[in-house]
Formats: structure tokens, C-alpha cells, sequence
């Protein structure tokens, strides 16, 4: 298993037997499926697994739930930001409330996925280029390096100014994609570790040039 | 920091287009943005001026100044130039002393500025600081960015300049946008529309320590004004009242329609859960509204507003000049449709709503301020609302009723009154023969007159004849738009459930291991069809004027239906229990009218047990003497005792949340009325759970 594939949706009552998933399933075999109707069950699963590289697939409209899929993605970003969901629609973008959109657009890790036009591929290629900025986020980076380096996984590599406490690598993964204080410190010191080294080995370089000259 | 600079944006291309050119879509929407800002910044002094704006020219500025806190220069960077973080959805409240529920909607007003010209020059400073910081931003520059070709995606190659000048006085603070390159010409009507608008957001009768004041100048046009709502537009209404409330005695005014002298008197029941409330509602008849129309014609009769300590909540501060996209919060406006003749539209009526922070706390501000949190406190508020307009709809068809029968028996006087001339004139000629030459065109003409009255009562019969069936037609096609509405949803949606089907076969078949799935999407498909033929069946039949008349067995008729839901309630662990008698033949009747019943019904029951743990859909037909009775019964979550009646009305429903449309019973009631019935709902057959529907229907054996 590479990375979860989670379907939020009210009509999908088959469950992993939708064509739509199942479809899907067999086309992206690396992923593990699963199906929600319930928007909260649905809400709840993707909390509880913050800490696996997850993309989710959510309905906009739910007949019958108070719970709707502006809200569950609001309650996805009151925990992480980084998660990439996919919001589906029978309705084009055009028909969706406009401070919905609004909502949206100020989200970074969204797309949308016209369930009336979109075909089974147009969602696969969605996946694919979820997975190619997967690549180069830090947390996934983190995440294959535990996976080819286990040894380095129980390793504590960090830990702050005047506290006992400290992390190990697999423990900033999970601060990192669940977004706590700890892990969004962790990612901005990381880069602004690498800049500043960039930096002072440009300047070094330059001077290496200069006394070279 | 620099004294110099340049200030980038946060935002694509299609963010900015999406933003600014659809959202904000009209010059006064703009502006009303923009001063909405100033409302969130404390200001309690805005001036707005108009510099010859009713032709572009060279000197053409519109400019909005306000004495509020000010920006800072990590504002302007951090909050004014980055969309969709504006720091007012974090803090609801401005800062104190004042306090105010924030009214600008999450940092789009900035891009109004787009809107009105191409240039603005912002200027503003903080309390205590000494410099007046100054940024502009050219459009033009966005605009030329985004037409080129290629990959320019960002607007962060683009700068803004700012710059600091010296303060005379530090205690001063502030904000003045000034815009150039006025995009559009104002007439004076522009002006003062958004005079009306900007006039609507805090109360005609609030009173504030911190008064929020807008004057607006405009010299081409001689306009210098503070737009504040004037009460005197509502003194033509042609009905109005006040609804009051009093904590300390524990009561609630309420409207109540007095049948015989025709008016609306006060009445007081205990305080609802919400809260006391006051509540003035002004309503304008056709003469009312003309003359409204006449007399103020840049303002408009929108409907009832919220506020809460006197700033509106909802509809939520906004100007919408199309009447169709404004937003129907109360559901004042989709209850039209059930009667539009007698139904009170927001066109006809102001009304105020004045809540309290401390009054009423349990009325909650959504999070996207547009509404209320959905609490039961809430329904009953606006059910409480739309109950007080039942009392002027009672007017209305009062007044209908006697202006019809004014009409009517003014035509048959004159009627009347020539036949008695004609026998008078015919009684002198018969005393004074000598007459009868002379007064022969007169009583001619007179029984010409007569005939002609006569005619006019016969026609103005026959026009009310066709009224009457034109209202009914009328009335059924504006269902039938709105129900087509929810059909289009269901259609879609099962034309979506036979594509996927449809995909996977093109797909992956054929596949031996597969085989048996195959079989099952087959099925499903064919299922799903069946399902798409119903509700076209359903369609059709409510949009027939002609119902084929019938014998049916009322047995057969039910066991079918209920038959065709059996994948329904498997699906859904439904126990079905019919009780029915023997044969029952009911003659010359039509039998989509009991399709339609029984459909709804279950339907309704399917939804009402699908959360519950004991699931069971019960139907039992009775006959007494004379009488057809039909229960439906389920243990589904019930319906309060208040709304036995009310849930029978057209989008009347309890279910809204989980998409309950309010047609389904409506249907129910229209169809059983058709065949002579009548409809109620009484106490569950099963206790303290769940519905059950009683139909009586005229039998004889």
C-alpha cells in the first residue's frame, strides 16, 4: 500500500463494489480504497488518519445530511492543511455557491471533479499528478526516506531549546501531516535551514571565486 | 523599514478574474464593499465623494474616507493584499471600545476597487503613529499581465509602490481610498441608489454610542447627504404593525387577523425560545406600491431585514439589484408559489426584525455570517416571522373577497336601475300616449343600455369563469417549474448511477473473474432505468389535466406499489405489514392519483425510519359504512403535534436539512382532495414513535 484513496459520497451506497471506486481501484492498484457514505463517518476516518498520505474524494451536495461537503472540508483544515482533496460535483463549478468557491479558492490542495462529465481516467489522472507534487512535498520526502532507511525512523533528531522532550523521525512525520504547532515549527526551520545553507554556500562559492580571481 | 518601496500581491490570475470581475458585479455592490470596510474599522464618520463622475474625465475621482483605526503597513501587506485570510473571519467583532459584528465579507472588498476605476491611491495611518503611509495600485497593470500569453500565472512580478509622509498631527487616524480612472460615468439615479443601499445597514430606529455615519457628496449633482434609512418612506404603506416584547412580564406580541372587522389587532403569548423580539412590518397593495415607486424611485420594498443592536445580520448587508438572486433567508418568497394571489412577497412588504446580543443569544451567527446557525431556536424565529405575515395574507384575500363582490354588485344596481327607468318611462307613456313618440329613442336607447349591462355581467361572469381556471393552470405550472427542479436532480443522478455502469462495462469487460459483478451492474442498470421511467410517469401524470377515469381494485393497486418498493425497503431493512381487507373495487376513480399518495407516503416513511432502530411501514385500509379508510403508518422520527397541519402545505417541511423539498405531502393532500377525501395526520399508530397518515375517502359498496 502506497497511499489511501478515500470516497466521500452520499450516492456511492455499493461501497468498494462502486464502479466508479472499484473502477478506480483497479487502475490505481498501489491505493487503498474507502468508501463513505455518511459525510461524519467519512469526516471521521480521514481524522483519525491524518498521518498517512491520503487523497479524498468528496461529494459537495449530501441529500438528507446537515453535514455537507463545504463543511467537511472546513473541518479537514480546522485539523491539516496539507491533505489533497478532490471535491466532486453533479453540478458544474458555475452552480456552486459563491462563497462556497470562495472557500475553495483559498485552498491549496484542492480540485474539483465534475461527476457528470468527468470520466473514470480523468479522475486517474487526477490521482497521478496528486501523487508527481506528492513527490516533492517535504512530508512524502520524509515518509520514502523512512520507508528505504527504516533504521533511521526511531531515530531522535530533534528536539527544543530548553525541553526534554524529542522527536524522532517517524514522530515528525505524524506532527508534520497533522499539522501541529511542533510540526509546521519543524517544516520552517527546515527551510529556512536550507536557504540559509544555500545562501552561505553561494556567498562561500563566490568568495572560493573571488580568491580564486 | 524602508521609506520606499513596493508591495507585491498574493494571488493567480484566475483568483483575481474569479473575484473580482464575477463576484463584484456591479459599481454600487462595490462601493457598498468598500464602505463595509470602513463600518469594520470603527469608522463613525465615512465621508464618500463623487468628483465628476457623470462623465470620464481627467479630474474624475470617487473617494471613500473614514476616521477609522487604520492600516499599518503589515496590514496592507499581510491582510489587504492576501484574499481569503482576511484577519475579520478570525476576529468576528472590531476591536474595542466599539465592538462592532464585522460586516465586510472576507476580504473581498478590496477588489472593488478594480470595479470602480483603474488607479487607487490608499492612504492611512494608525492612532500615534507619525508618518501617513501611502500605496498604489494600478489595474491597468494586472489587466495588461494577464492578457499575455504564456506562462505568467502570478502577479507577483508586479509592484506596488508605497511611501511614508510626515503626520502634522499623530493622533489622527484613518483610511481614504482614493480611486482614478473612473471606470464607468455615474448618473445621478447610481448615486442615489447606493445612497438607498448603504442607508439600509444600520436601523432607522437603532440608537448607538458609536454612530456609524455616511455622507455622501456629489456637487455636480448638488448631492451632500448623510444616507441614513427615513422612516417616512413607510408611511404610505397601506398596512403596518408593531410587535413588541417585555422580558420582565414575559410576553411576546403577536399579529392576529380580526375575520370581521377586517383589521390586525396585537395579541401576547408567552416569550418564544428565542427570545423577545420587535418587529415592524409595513405592506404596500398595488396602489401602495405605485406610489411608493413614484415617490422614492431609487429605493426598492425588499422584504424583511435582521438586526441585531441595530446593524444588519440578514440578509446580510448586501445589494443585490436583481430581485431573482437575492437571497430568500426567511423563505418568505418560495411560499409563493402554494397561492400566488394571497401569498405576501418580500416585494410587498419592509419589515425590521430587531434582535439583541444580550436578548437573544441563542440566535447565533453562522460562521460565513450570511445566516444564522440552523438551531431549533432559529426555525422557531423564522417560523415566528412567517407566521406573523399569515395575518396580512388573511387581509389580502378580505380585501380580494370584498372588492370582487363591490364590483359585482355595482354592475347589477346599474342593471337594475335601467329596468326601473324603462318601466317608469314606460309607465308614463302608458298614462300620456301623446308622450310615447317622443320617449320612444329614450327607451330605446335604455333597453340598448340594459342589454349592454347585461352582456357586461354575463362577460365579467364568464372572464371570472376562465380567471378561475387560468389561476388553477397557472398555479400547477409553477409547481410543476419547481418540482422539475428536484426531478432534473433525480434524473441526474440516475443517469449518473447507469454512466458509471456503463464505464466499467466499456472498460473491463469481459473478464471471467468478473463475471458475476457484471451480472449485478447489469441488474442495477436495469433498476436504475426503472427508476428513471418512474419518475417521468410522476412527471407526467402531475402535468395531465386529463386523467383517464378507471375501475380499480384498491388491493392489487397497493400490493403493486408496495411491490415496486421492495428493493427500497431491503435495501433499507424495512418491515412492511399491509392489512388489507377483501376485494375492494372502487369504480370510475383514477389510479395515479393513489400512485401518487402512496408513493409520497412511503417515500416519506423510507426517510423517517432510516435512522431509527426499529423499522417498520405499516398500512391498513378499513372500510366503514360510507367510508374508505387508509392508515400509514411508520416508526420513523415523527411529526410534532404544531405542524400536523402545516406539513401538508407546499414546501412546508421538516426535513429541509436533509433535503426534504415540501412538495411530497402537498402532492398527497392535492391528490386525496381530488378524489373527494380528506387527510390528517393523528396520533401514531405506534405509540410514542413515528407518523401515522389517516386518508378517509367516500365509499359505497
Amino acid at each position: 500500500m502506497n497511499y489511501k484513496l478515500v470516497f466521500i459520497d452520499d450516492n456511492m451506497r455499493e461501497g468498494l463494489e462502486h464502479p466508479f471506486v472499484r473502477a478506480i481501484g483497479k487502475k490505481r492498484k498501489s491505493a487503498e480504497l474507502s468508501v463513505f457514505i455518511d459525510p461524519s463517518k467519512g469526516l471521521d476516518y480521514v481524522l483519525n488518519n491524518l498521518n498517512s498520505k491520503m487523497i479524498v474524494f468528496l461529494d459537495y451536495k449530501f441529500d438528507g445530511y446537515s453535514l455537507q461537503g463545504i463543511n467537511v472540508l472546513k473541518e479537514i483544515r480546522k485539523r491539516t492543511s496539507l491533505l489533497y482533496i478532490v471535491m466532486m460535483s453533479a453540478n458544474s463549478i458555475n452552480q456552486i455557491a459563491g462563497l462556497d468557491i470562495l472557500e475553495m479558492i483559498n485552498e491549496n490542495y484542492i480540485w474539483f471533479f465534475d461527476r457528470n462529465n468527468g470520466t473514470i481516467d480523468d479522475a486517474c489522472n487526477l490521482i497521478d499528478k496528486i501523487n508527481r507534487l506528492w513527490n516533492v512535498r517535504f512530508d512524502c520526502i520524509l515518509e520514502n526516506w523512512i520507508i528505504k532507511h527504516p533504521n533511521d525512523a526511531n531515530k531522535k533528531v530533534f528536539s527544543q531549546p530548553g525541553q526534554e522532550e524529542s522527536y524522532t523521525w517517524e514522530r515528525i512525520l505524524v506532527e508534520l501531516r497533522e499539522q501541529t504547532p511542533i510540526g509546521k515549527m519543524f517544516e520552517k526551520l527546515i527551510n529556512q535551514f536550507y536557504i540559509y545553507n544555500l545562501t552561505t554556500k553561494s556567498e562561500q562559492n563566490a568568495e572560493d571565486n573571488n580568491s580564486i580571481q | 523599514m524602508n521609506e520606499h518601496g513596493a508591495l507585491k500581491w498574493r494571488f493567480d490570475v484566475s483568483t483575481f478574474r474569479l473575484i473580482g470581475r464575477d463576484l463584484i458585479t456591479d459599481r454600487v455592490t462595490a462601493l457598498f464593499e468598500l464602505v463595509k470596510n470602513c463600518y469594520d474599522a470603527n469608522a463613525t464618520d465615512v465621508t464618500i465623494t463623487f468628483n465628476n463622475v457623470s462623465s470620464k474625465q481627467s479630474d474624475s475621482f470617487i473617494s471613500v474616507a473614514d476616521n477609522g483605526i487604520g492600516m499599518s503597513f503589515v496590514d496592507i501587506r499581510d491582510k489587504w493584499m492576501v484574499i481569503g485570510t482576511s484577519n475579520k473571519r478570525e476576529h468576528s467583532y472590531t476591536p474595542e471600545p466599539i465592538k462592532r459584528r464585522c460586516v465586510g465579507e472576507k476580504g473581498i472588498g478590496r477588489f472593488a476597487v478594480d470595479k470602480l476605476g483603474d488607479i487607487v491611491n490608499i492612504r492611512t495611518k494608525q492612532i500615534n503613529e507619525d508618518k501617513w503611509l501611502e500605496v498604489v495600485i494600478d489595474w491597468n497593470a494586472y489587466f495588461d499581465k494577464s492578457k499575455e500569453k504564456g506562462e505568467i500565472q502570478l502577479f507577483t512580478d508586479i509592484e506596488n509602490e508605497y511611501s511614508y509622509t510626515d503626520a502634522d498631527n499623530i493622533s489622527e487616524h484613518g483610511t481614504r481610498l482614493l480611486i482614478t480612472g473612473v471606470r464607468e460615468a455615474w448618473a445621478k439615479g447610481d448615486i442615489m441608489r447606493f445612497i438607498s443601499e448603504i442607508s439600509k445597514i444600520v436601523s432607522p430606529f437603532a440608537d448607538f454610542s458609536y454612530p456609524f455615519k455616511i455622507r455622501v457628496i456629489a456637487p455636480e449633482f448638488n448631492i451632500d447627504t448623510l444616507a441614513s434609512r427615513n422612516i417616512d418612506d413607510v408611511n404610505i404603506a397601506t398596512l403596518s404593525f408593531t410587535l413588541d416584547y417585555n422580558t420582565f412580564q414575559g410576553y411576546q406580541e403577536v399579529a392576529k387577523y380580526n375575520e370581521l372587522s377586517g383589521n390586525i389587532e396585537i395579541d401576547k403569548i408567552p416569550l418564544k425560545s428565542f427570545g423577545g423580539i420587535r418587529m415592524r412590518v409595513y405592506y404596500f397593495d398595488e396602489t401602495a406600491r405605485r406610489k411608493y415607486r413614484k415617490d422614492f424611485p431609487n429605493n426598492q420594498i425588499d422584504g424583511i431585514k435582521i438586526y441585531r443592536d441595530g446593524v444588519i445580520t440578514t440578509p446580510f448587508a448586501e445589494n443585490e439589484h436583481d430581485d431573482d438572486k437575492k437571497r430568500d433567508i426567511l423563505g418568505i418568497d418560495k411560499r409563493i408559489w402554494m397561492n400566488i394571489f394571497d401569498r405576501v412577497s418580500s416585494r410587498e412588504i419592509i419589515g425590521l426584525v430587531e434582535i439583541t446580543k444580550e436578548g437573544n443569544p441563542l440566535i447565533i451567527d453562522a460562521t460565513n455570517r450570511q445566516d444564522f446557525v440552523d438551531n431549533e431556536e432559529y426555525k422557531e424565529l423564522k417560523d415566528f416571522i412567517i407566521k406573523q405575515l399569515d395575518c396580512i395574507e388573511n387581509y389580502k384575500k378580505y380585501r380580494r373577497k370584498a372588492k370582487k363582490k363591490e364590483s359585482q354588485g355595482t354592475l347589477e344596481v346599474a342593471g337594475q336601475n335601467i329596468l326601473d327607468f324603462i318601466s317608469s318611462v314606460e309607465s308614463i307613456t302608458r298614462d300620456n300616449p301623446n308622450l310615447k313618440e317622443s320617449f320612444a329613442p329614450v327607451i330605446e336607447q335604455a333597453k340598448k343600455t340594459g342589454k349592454a349591462v347585461r352582456t357586461a355581467i354575463k362577460e365579467k361572469k364568464e372572464a371570472e369563469e376562465e380567471f378561475a381556471r387560468k389561476e388553477n393552470i397557472y398555479m400547477s405550472i409553477m409547481s410543476l417549474q419547481e418540482y422539475a427542479i428536484h426531478i432534473t436532480h433525480a434524473v441526474r443522478t440516475t443517469l449518473n448511477k447507469i454512466r458509471d455502469r456503463v464505464e466499467y462495462f466499456d472498460m473491463f469487460f469481459p473478464d471471467q473473474d468478473e463475471e458475476e459483478l457484471f451480472k449485478r451492474y447489469a441488474k442495477e442498470m436495469f433498476r436504475e432505468f426503472k427508476v428513471l421511467n418512474r419518475v417521468i410517469d410522476y412527471m407526467l401524470s402531475y402535468s395531465q389535466s386529463n386523467l383517464h377515469p378507471e375501475d380499480i381494485e384498491l388491493n392489487d393497486t397497493i400490493r403493486e406499489i408496495y411491490s415496486e418498493y421492495a428493493p427500497i425497503f431491503t435495501s433499507n431493512q424495512v418491515i412492511v405489514d399491509l392489512v388489507l381487507p377483501g376485494k375492494i373495487t372502487l369504480k370510475d376513480t383514477r389510479k395515479q392519483f393513489f400512485r401518487d399518495i402512496f408513493q409520497n407516503l412511503l417515500d416519506n416513511s423510507v426517510k423517517a425510519v432510516r435512522n431509527t432502530d426499529k423499522k417498520i411501514v405499516r398500512c391498513e385500509v378499513v372500510l366503514e359504512k360510507e367510508k374508505l379508510i387508509i392508515l400509514v403508518s411508520d416508526t420513523g422520527y415523527g411529526i410534532p403535534v404544531e405542524n400536523r397541519q402545516w406539513v401538508f402545505g407546499i414546501y412546508n417541511t421538516t426535513t429541509q436539512e436533509q433535503g426534504g423539498a415540501g412538495i411530497g405531502l402537498y402532492i398527497v393532500k392535492t391528490r386525496v382532495e381530488s378524489l373527494k377525501g380528506h387527510i390528517e395526520i393523528i396520533d401514531s399508530e405506534f405509540g410514542d414513535i413515528g407518523t401515522t397518515v389517516k386518508i378517509e375517502l367516500p365509499f359505497k359498496k
